[in-house]
């Protein structure tokens, strides 16, 4: 086993020594990182949304912080803001909590659509620009960010074309009665995120997102994924299909699953074991629930 | 909605695609099978884009039975080309009413290219052939959209398309036109019907007749000559010749002799082939005088005129040998001198007194004859195509009052005035002149050259031609009809005559359309022979011929499913793809087919787990494929090795019933 894998398969450990019974969901979590994308958790109040990323910044040793979005929110709030020095006569920027390798915007869709928008820019640019000054965010920059689900109230509901900035969407959902048993007889999930040593440094992190890129893509793989794509852009009973975009993700987390699970090649298992979270966020379907994206992989046959 | 309902646009293409079929029945089908054809396709679509279904069964089967019973009763007999192709005609168009899915639609197409190559049995014209393949383009073009894939594509490459798909068939249609065994006569009997009106020139001449016919520009006949043509004004062309006349119309009578006396030829043979247009007579035009023709059952009659026993109800071509200069050796028998004699007694008693007055000056026959045309002449006659109508005794109205007429009545006028005074004489009715062909060498007749003219015995020297027509118009004979008439001459004619690229490019597409029909259409058991001679094939014979095209055929289709198939599914090229789907194939066989959508690996963890037997092998090989197909390229080797794998796996059948 590689020196790759065996840091995957610990990472993986940790994480799931805090979140019970939700492998395939933080292994996802991982993809998303590993492919350098930003990761938007979807649930109800209370299952571990806030642990999960605490859990994976401790884990990968990664600077943490965590921006509560709230309706009054600003977005000097998240980015910064520029503060008058009387001592040397100048302005000096105050970083704002965007700056750290993880951030944690929880309650995304709480916050007004201005400071969302500050958030999500500084996502896709991976650089804050202020008063006409450019600073980069540090290296590298990931992003969780967790939504209650949008029929709860006092909620601004992200747009499509911001929901296209997360790679991912993940569901945690309730836990399985023996993960519920064990949480409610063990220790505290907090004081356990905080006995969290660190598995990875910055370093290896990097180079494990760069070996992402070294899995093999082969031209079989890509007519799957292009018929898969194509499918989504007149299948019945959706609204809007697959981006390019979208489709480079989903080729992205495709490779990133196939390094977690220790291949050096994607198959098409891999593309269908992280469509439902790239795919279901883009496509605007007419019935909701991973009922229809089954039924979206199963009308294209593997070529 | 159901992918297989017809929508309101397939059901226009499919309703345009059939009414272009049916214009090229037009002539042909009784105009309420047209309308009704029109109503049901304009019912349909109008329920169509309400969004609504085809009516109900009740309703359609009452149309149904009420159109047939029409049919029935216009026909008499559902046999025919005219009943059949308007029975067909009209299922089409209830087809159309009752259209709900695409395979309705399926069906009306069939028989749109059925109706399309009905329509050739009733023309075969060039461009009657061209409008057809147009109608199929199209037709293939609209079922092509129909079960093409989503999305549709613009017309204008379905078009392309199926352009190429016609093409791909020319082919095929080359080597069963040049190759399928051809039978001396028509495969069948062409029912002739009361539909089809005879054209050109009947077997009786009244005044008038011929002036109705000089307006239209329908081809009567062409001729190619083997050499040298005539002068323009020996271009006489021999139709029925008229002997008995009832004071107003000429009729052909019953022969007196039937075959022909003997003629003293003069001059040089003119051989020349006539392609007739049908014109459901049994005379044949032939240049004046005929002496021979390769026409099989043909004959010359008393009268030197070629016929034979069938009316010529389909084009075709005669060749015959003719000469210009005559002389009758014979002398003429007395029942023949008593019919061209003959007048009747009280009819025209102006035209009789002035024969009988002129005859006294003039006992000589040929003087007689100068003093007659002189008359035309001097007097003043005019030619036209409009003349005053005439009523009970046309000749003495037109020589002594109207004085304007038309062949047709300067010919009646002139052999009224001759046999008067006794000198044997008859009309003769043709054409003469036509429009010489300059691009393909050949001379076209019309319907507008049609002519009348007389022939008169004299005595040491036979019969002689006079055409009194050209006593007063000359040009008329010398040269084409439409120069001659100046005032009214139909427009046409007029405005193609100024416009002499319009007259040029029509006779360059009438040369096409010989071609066409040289080439294509009189391509007989005969030419074929000659051509399989050619080839060096001996001894064809049909029955040989039929299964020797017919295995070609097979063959051809059976190499284009293969093709066709292959090209649908790659897995028939590649080795490991063919080697996974034998894999797949015995799985299957094993009872766990793999869904399309499963990848190798997920298949093999279904298999193991319901047979924990198979399990490694199973997993080991789907493996070894998903490494193969999808690793790097550096990996890619041992296709061969893991299709013996798979060659020597043999899964064995659970017989426990599933759980």
């Amino acid at each position: 086993m590689s020196a790759a894998q065996s840091m995957i398969d610990a990472i993986l450990a940790q994480i799931n020594r805090v979140i019970l019974g939700k492998d395939a969901q933080i292994r996802l979590c991982l993809a998303c990182l590993l492919a350098r994308g930003h990761l938007l958790i979807e649930d109800i109040p209370g299952v571990g949304k806030t642990t999960l990323a605490h859990a994976i910044a401790k884990t990968l040793g990664l600077s943490f912080q965590r921006v509560q979005f709230t309706s009054d929110l600003l977005p000097a709030d998240v980015l910064g803001v520029s503060i008058y020095d009387r001592e040397t006569g100048k302005f000096r920027f105050q970083r704002g909590p965007i700056f750290a390798q993880l951030v944690l915007a929880d309650e995304i869709n709480r916050a007004s659509p201005k400071a969302q928008s500050a958030l999500l820019e500084a996502m896709e640019e991976h650089q804050v620009t202020l008063d006409g000054q450019s600073m980069p965010l540090p290296e590298p920059f990931f992003v969780v960010a967790t939504q209650n689900p949008q029929d709860q109230v006092g909620t601004f509901p992200l747009p499509e074309s911001q929901l296209d900035r997360f790679l991912m969407r993940v569901h945690l959902g309730y836990p399985a009665p023996v993960a519920e048993r064990e949480l409610l007889s063990g220790v505290d999930r907090r004081d356990l995120v905080n006995s969290l040593t660190t598995v990875t440094t910055v370093d290896s992190l990097r180079r494990l997102q760069q070996l992402v890129l070294d899995v093999h893509v082969a031209p079989a793989l890509l007519d799957y994924v292009q018929a898969l794509v194509a499918h989504t852009r007149h299948a019945p009973g959706l609204n809007a299909g697959l981006s390019p975009r979208a489709a480079i993700g989903l080729l992205r987390a495709a490779r990133a699953w196939a390094l977690i699970v220790g291949r050096d090649a994607v198959i098409p298992e891999h593309v269908q074991a992280v469509f439902a979270a790239v795919v279901e966020h883009r496509v605007r379907q007419r019935e909701s629930g991973p009922a229809a994206l089954t039924r979206l992989l199963e009308a294209v046959p593997i070529p | 909605m159901n992918p297989k309902t017809v929508t309101y646009e397939q059901l226009l293409g499919i309703f345009g695609c059939l009414a272009l079929a049916l214009v090229a029945h037009l002539g042909a089908l009784p105009g309420w099978v047209l309308m009704t054809v029109a109503a049901a396709g304009g019912i349909r679509l109008l329920l169509a884009r309400r969004g609504r279904a085809a009516p109900s069964r009740g309703v359609r089967l009452a149309v149904a039975a009420l159109a047939i019973v029409l049919l029935f009763l216009q026909f008499r007999t559902f046999n025919g080309l005219s009943a059949g192709t308007a029975l067909l005609a009209l299922m089409a168009g209830l087809k159309l009413l009752e259209t709900d899915t695409q395979r309705d639609i399926y069906v009306i197409t069939l028989i749109i290219y059925f109706v399309s190559m009905a329509a050739l049995l009733e023309g075969n014209s060039f461009w009657l052939l061209a409008y057809l393949i147009g109608v199929c383009w199209l037709t293939t073009a609209t079922l092509l959209r129909l079960t093409g894939t989503q999305p549709i594509a613009n017309w204008r490459h379905s078009l392309r398309y199926s352009g190429r798909i016609l093409s791909q068939a020319l082919p095929l249609a080359l080597v069963f036109w040049l190759f399928f065994p051809r039978f001396a006569g028509p495969l069948w009997h062409m029912p002739d019907d009361g539909h089809s009106a005879a054209s050109g020139l009947s077997d009786s001449m009244s005044p008038g007749d011929i002036d109705q016919l000089a307006l239209s520009d329908e081809v009567a006949f062409r001729v190619r000559f083997a050499s040298a043509a005539p002068p323009p004004q020996e271009l006489y062309w021999r139709g029925p010749v008229m002997h008995d006349f009832d004071g107003r119309t000429w009729r052909h009578g019953y022969p007196t002799s039937l075959a022909a006396p003997p003629l003293r030829t003069e001059g040089p043979a003119y051989r020349y082939t006539v392609s007739l247009e049908p014109h459901q007579h049994n005379w044949i035009f032939t240049l004046d005088w005929p002496s021979h023709s390769d026409l099989p059952g043909g004959m010359l009659t008393g009268d030197y005129t070629l016929v034979q026993r069938d009316p010529v109800s389909r084009a075709m071509d005669v060749d015959a040998t003719s000469y210009t200069r005559t002389q009758s050796s014979a002398p003429l028998s007395e029942p023949s001198r008593k019919r061209d004699t003959r007048l009747p007694a009280n009819r025209n008693p102006r035209s009789l007194q002035l024969a009988h007055t002129l005859r006294a000056s003039h006992p000589d026959d040929m003087d007689y004859l100068r003093a007659v045309l002189a008359m035309f002449t001097q007097q003043p006659f005019y030619y036209t195509l409009t003349p005053p109508k005439l009523a009970g005794n046309p000749v003495d109205e037109f020589i002594f009052d109207t004085q304007r007429g038309f062949c047709g009545h300067y010919a009646s006028a002139f052999a009224t005035l001759m046999r008067a005074a006794g000198i044997p004489a008859h009309v003769v009715t043709g054409y003469q002149g036509g429009t010489f062909n300059r691009f393909a060498d050949y001379w076209i007749m019309r319907q507008s050259d049609a002519h009348a003219w007389d022939e008169v015995w004299i005595g040491g020297r036979g019969w002689i031609r006079i055409d009194p027509t050209s006593a007063i118009a000359p040009e008329r004979v010398e040269r084409d009809l439409s120069d001659s008439v100046s005032a009214d001459e139909p427009l046409t004619s007029r405005w193609q005559r100024r416009t002499p690229w319009l007259s040029d490019a029509r006779l360059r597409l009438d040369a096409l359309g010989q071609i066409w029909r040289e080439r294509i259409l009189f391509f007989d058991q005969d030419s074929q022979q000659k051509l399989l001679e050619w080839l060096n094939i001996p001894e064809p014979d049909g029955q040989k011929l039929v299964m020797v095209l017919a295995a070609a055929l097979a063959l051809v289709l059976c190499w284009l499913t293969w093709a066709v198939r292959r090209e649908i599914d790659p897995s028939r090229k590649e080795p490991l793809i063919r080697a996974y789907s034998r894999l797949c194939a015995k799985l299957a066989a094993a009872g766990m087919p793999r869904q399309p959508h499963e990848g190798a690996e997920d298949y093999a963890a279904r298999i193991a787990q319901r047979r924990p037997d198979l399990g490694p092998a199973v997993t080991a090989l789907c493996r070894h494929y998903s490494s193969l197909r999808y690793a790097a390229a550096a990996a890619r080797i041992g296709v061969g090795q893991f299709d013996a794998a798979v060659r020597s796996f043999r899964p064995r059948i659970n017989s426990k019933p599933k759980a």
